[in-house]
């Protein structure tokens, strides 16, 4: 029913079964997202993570976690995302294909962010509150897809939403007890307390007076949750390793390690024709805030500040944008909110409503693109990698024994279908340079070609017998392809090469096995046993 | 709330005078020029009187400019002649114009900020020189974009006054003086909108005549129909460089490309940290800006985007931005704007003074704490701008020149593989003539076979295929080809065939293109 004067527009924003219906929109279409067939993961750590999920009742709190001998993990093993594995247990039941109900537990973490924001909304009387996660679905598709990842980064942006709900009420108990909960959810929760920082600084800038407490309250609990953990006090090593990965990001291309690609920074071009939604959002805060003429509370001056952090640190690295939209996202709303009053007179004129109008458009084709752009890129991914050559390793290798793993992003893949074996090094290459640097060095500069494949070295420094790379990526390496390395086992998506023994390759190489064979017919599917006896040849 | 006109006149010639000490004194001490071009700059108007309107270009054989050269910056080579008599060393004439052309950026962005009623407009104009080293760099360059810049920022005022019929009579001027003059179109479209959605009304006379104005120019102009040409090779590397994609293997020029977002940030901290304060002021003050201040945000902030697709246009969007924070301080102090009241939802904002007149005693602590910060990073940013333009080498080829003075005839074609290395060498061996230079989507558009002899110097010189001077001999009738020392490391020296060696100094190396026997002088 209308009150008076109350246009049709505010009506539809008081209206909550709308509201719970765009909400509800925008959790369907993430779970559309997630759940629909892909063929396999675009971030191969989901397999590490379902697979973790599946084991963690057999492998409880163990500190040992042995599937990565080259690594500070084999001794001083820390889950640094405990409850994440935790929570994702119940869903992860299925011994054959963890991932799939690992996906549908990240489905409802998504739902839960999207819930997450509509609830702080409304609590904060955002009119319309349900457009403000669907908002979410519109900054961009690079945005979206950090969504989709199976990686606990997607629980930390539901904490950190229900974290700003709590500063911008100054429940700082609760924020003390949010920040313990951090600690055992995600590897960096520091991430709570650079959030508290510019928010109360944003707050007190908004002339909300500085409320310290907040910012003290979610120190404290990170830091109470890191010191009271099950696995203290590994904690505080794998927080050394985190900074030690930061820096290593920071320095690009000067690091010592290559690092995963999400610890890079996008050029500005990409930035702004990957995320415009993102980009223009900002732009129109900007120009609404001197266009309007209103104040905003202070707790929306602190949203703003935070959501102006996140965006500065999404151009330092990109894979912070997973905090940056949905902050985004709730200062928009915040201001809304604040602005309202105002903005419903301006909406009486022909101006702007053709600039609202327009907006909506443009908002529109940007939920359409981002959808479109996460739907292609998760359309057809290549399955787990390593099935045929896990099953080749459980059929010619002793169990526990090592393989060697000369990439450590292949690690998850092999650990997912493969963890009846052990390998070297994974999720990090940092966690190895921390457990022996010079390891980790002559490791990264074969996996690089800046030395020669020591093949007596692999052997005799990790025990092992076989060495197993990405078919594709195997191709890169031209002595691979030569006569002096005979492929044990090959398939489409892996290879595997003896180290020693008659399958190996010689100690010194042959003169003329430099010759580089046709890349197209480099390997051929193989099957053979370890022991050299030539098994049936594909 | 203005400062009293004298002290705010003598601000302005201080500011200036310290722009023209800043850029003359870098220009003068640092060896060379930061960007080469300028070397072909300063020749070209060394030679201005003598060429006058030619429609050839000898100087680059394997482009369009041979016998389709238009000057796309004419009437800047004209103002730069008189400076550039001095036949040994024009530059230095050239350098003494750039300072004037930086110091009039810096002056007219003050004009521009007085006549608007900005009060400190100075500060606003010294703004400029804060924005990030990349902005000092590009404004000490010996290139048009500089006089550009200056006519754009008076284009904003134009804008501002609504004087379409000025704004036609410039469009026509910046197409005589500068290679791409959309860019005044591309000025008024977003302040037009900006003003329109601030509450003003519809402009659309003044985008309108800056086009026709621009269009006119191009159409009635000393090198037409060329000019219209070089248009549409200006668009092809607008276009190749925002696809990112290298057309025949081609690398342009750094400037096309963008930063890293990191980079990004770490160039411009003072420029991206002001947009963020604009942010959070207007939603803190509670003011409705002027539609003239909310057309200059509009603007600055597109321009923002546009420096973010490619790096170049922080030429535009440092001074865009200037403008921007000037008009919206001055409408934030207007004494007759009264604050909204903030809305009363759970935490009413605390914003009543503090105990007798400590609020204004914070603003004057703020203000004197943010000039702290903006003084320091002008002092970084200048000392990291000094310190890098004194690396900066001197002419390359000068030496190489004189030996090919010595040893070829005048007229005879030298192989530059580089074609960045054009300005060096037209500016002290004018006397040859070379294959290309200043971008080579000139030689891409020549006719008919343009792409393949890009294709053949792009592979060549990046190792993709091995240097054979008989084929570089044979296809450009060239007995000597120029390099770059630094140039030859790495695999182009691996790949060298039917070379010898002819002359090798430290910045420069020449080459005979298949064995002579006769060697020198034919």
């Amino acid at each position: 029913m209308n009150a008076p004067g109350e246009s049709r527009f505010e009506v539809l924003l008081r209206d909550r079964r709308l509201g719970a219906a765009l909400v509800l929109y925008a959790a369907l279409a993430l779970c559309w997202l997630q759940l629909r067939p892909q063929g396999g993961l675009l971030e191969r750590d989901g397999y590490f993570h379902a697979r973790y999920a599946q084991m963690l009742p057999e492998f409880g709190l163990s500190r040992t976690f042995d599937w990565t001998k080259a690594s500070t993990w084999d001794g001083r093993f820390c889950d640094k995302e405990f409850l994440f594995h935790g929570l994702m247990v119940p869903f992860t039941r299925n011994a054959a294909e963890p991932v799939n109900g690992a996906r549908v537990f990240l489905a409802l973490l998504d739902a839960g962010i999207l819930a997450a924001l509509y609830f702080v909304l409304r609590r904060q009387k955002v009119p319309g509150a349900a457009l403000f996660p669907l908002l979410l679905l519109c900054l961009g598709g690079p945005a979206v897809l950090r969504l989709l990842l199976i990686r606990s980064h997607v629980l930390s942006i539901l904490l950190l939403v229900a974290g700003l709900g709590l500063m911008m009420e100054k429940r700082w108990k609760a924020l003390a007890v949010l920040g313990f909960v951090f600690s055992w959810s995600y590897t960096f929760p520091l991430v709570l307390v650079m959030t508290a920082v510019p928010f109360a600084a944003g707050r007190w800038f908004g002339g909300g007076g500085l409320d310290w407490r907040s910012p003290l309250a979610a120190f404290g609990g990170v830091a109470a949750g890191l010191a009271v953990h099950p696995y203290s006090p590994h904690t505080m090593e794998l927080f050394l390793t985190i900074l030690d990965i930061v820096r290593g990001g920071l320095q690009g291309s000067g690091a010592s390690m290559t690092l995963g690609a999400e610890i890079h920074p996008l050029s500005t071009r990409d930035f702004l024709l990957g995320m415009p939604m993102f980009v223009g959002l900002w732009m129109t805060i900007a120009l609404c805030g001197w266009g309007l003429g209103k104040r905003v509370a202070a707790e929306t001056m602190g949203a703003l500040c935070a959501a102006l952090f996140w965006l500065g640190m999404s151009m330092v690295f990109f894979r912070f944008v997973e905090y940056g939209a949905p902050l985004a996202a709730l200062a928009a709303g915040m201001v809304f909110r604040d602005a309202w009053p105002g903005l419903r007179l301006h909406l009486a004129s022909v101006r702007a409503r053709a600039v609202a109008g327009g907006l909506a458009v443009a908002l529109l084709a940007a939920h359409l693109w981002a959808m479109h752009y996460a739907a292609e890129v998760t359309a057809a991914l290549d399955p787990p990698r390593y099935r045929g050559a896990a099953a080749w390793m459980a059929r010619n290798l002793g169990e526990g024994e090592t393989v060697v793993n000369l990439w450590w992003d292949d690690f998850p893949d092999l650990y997912y279908d493969g963890a009846r074996q052990r390998f070297l090094w994974g999720i990090d290459p940092n966690f190895t340079q921390r457990w022996d640097p010079e390891v980790a060095g002559k490791l990264e500069a074969m996996r690089d070609q800046k030395t020669p494949l020591d093949a007596r070295w692999l052997a005799e420094t990790f025990h092992s017998r076989v060495m197993v790379l990405a078919h594709s990526l195997a191709l890169r390496y031209p002595v691979l392809t030569t006569d002096a390395w005979k492929p044990v086992y090959v398939d489409a998506s892996a290879v595997v090469f003896a180290l020693t023994g008659p399958e190996g390759p010689p100690e010194r190489m042959p003169a003329d096995a430099l010759r580089i064979a046709d890349p197209d017919h480099a390997f051929r599917p193989t099957d053979r046993a370890l022991t050299g006896d030539p098994k049936t040849e594909k | 709330m203005n400062a009293p006109a004298p002290r705010e006149g003598w601000m302005a010639a201080l500011l200036l005078v310290y722009v023209l000490l800043l850029f003359g004194g870098v220009h003068f001490a640092s060896p060379g020029l930061s960007e080469r071009d300028g070397y072909y700059h300063a020749r070209l108007a060394n030679q201005f009187f003598e060429r006058g309107l030619s429609r050839e270009f000898p100087w680059t054989q394997a482009s369009t400019w041979r016998e389709g050269y238009c000057d796309k910056e004419f009437l800047y080579h004209a103002l730069m002649a008189p400076f550039c008599t001095n036949d040994a060393e024009p530059v230095r004439g050239a350098l003494v114009l750039q300072t004037l052309l930086a110091a009039l950026v810096v002056g007219m962005l003050w004009f521009v900020l007085r006549k608007q009623d900005v009060p400190h407009a100075w500060a606003f104009a010294a703004l400029l020189l804060v924005m990030g080293v990349p902005v000092l760099y590009r404004m000490a360059m010996v290139r048009s974009h500089v006089l550009s810049m200056a006519l754009a920022v008076f284009g904003m005022h134009l804008l501002y006054r609504q004087r379409w019929k000025a704004l036609l009579a410039l469009g026509f001027v910046y197409a005589w003086s500068y290679t791409f003059p959309m860019v005044l179109v591309m000025f008024a479209a977003p302040y037009v909108v900006g003003h329109w959605v601030g509450g003003g009304r519809l402009d659309w006379r003044s985008p309108l005549a800056a086009f026709a104005g621009v269009m006119l120019g191009l159409v009635v102009h000393p090198y037409s129909p060329q000019t219209l040409e070089t248009f549409a090779t200006i668009l092809e590397i607008v276009r190749m460089g925002f696809s990112g994609r290298r057309h025949a293997e081609l690398e342009l020029g750094k400037e096309i490309y963008a930063y890293s977002t990191r980079a990004f940030l770490l160039a411009f901290p003072v420029w991206l940290a002001g947009m963020a304060a604009v942010t959070l002021c207007g939603w803190r003050l509670g003011r409705r800006l002027t539609p003239q201040a909310f057309g200059a945000l509009f603007a600055a902030l597109a321009w923002l985007a546009m420096t973010m697709t490619f790096s170049r246009f922080m030429e535009y969007g440092a001074p865009l931005a200037c403008l921007a924070f000037g008009l919206i301080a001055r409408d934030a102090w207007a004494a007759n704007a009264a604050p909204q009241e903030a809305p009363q939802i759970e935490t009413p904002p605390k914003d009543t003074p503090r105990r007798g007149g400590m609020a204004g005693l914070m603003r004057k602590d703020a203000a004197a704490a943010v000039l702290l910060l903006v003084v320091s990073a002008h002092a970084w940013i200048a000392y990291v701008f000094v310190r890098e333009s004194m690396k900066c080498p001197p002419p390359r080829f000068r030496a190489a020149s004189a030996w090919m003075a010595e040893h070829l005839e005048p007229g005879e074609t030298v192989v530059n593989l580089w074609w960045d290395d054009f300005p060096d060498l037209y500016y002290d061996g004018y006397r040859q003539r070379y294959l290309w230079g200043i971008d080579p989507t000139f030689t891409l558009r020549l006719e008919p076979n343009g792409e393949g002899l890009a294709k053949l110097l792009e592979d060549m010189r990046a190792g993709r295929v091995p240097l054979d001077g008989a084929v570089l001999r044979k296809v450009f009738g060239a007995r000597v080809m120029a390099v770059r020392k630094q140039a030859l490391a790495g695999s182009i020296e691996k790949g060298l065939r039917n070379v010898r060696g002819a002359y090798r100094d430290d910045d420069a190396v020449l080459f005979w293109l298949q064995d002579d026997p006769q060697g020198g002088r034919p």
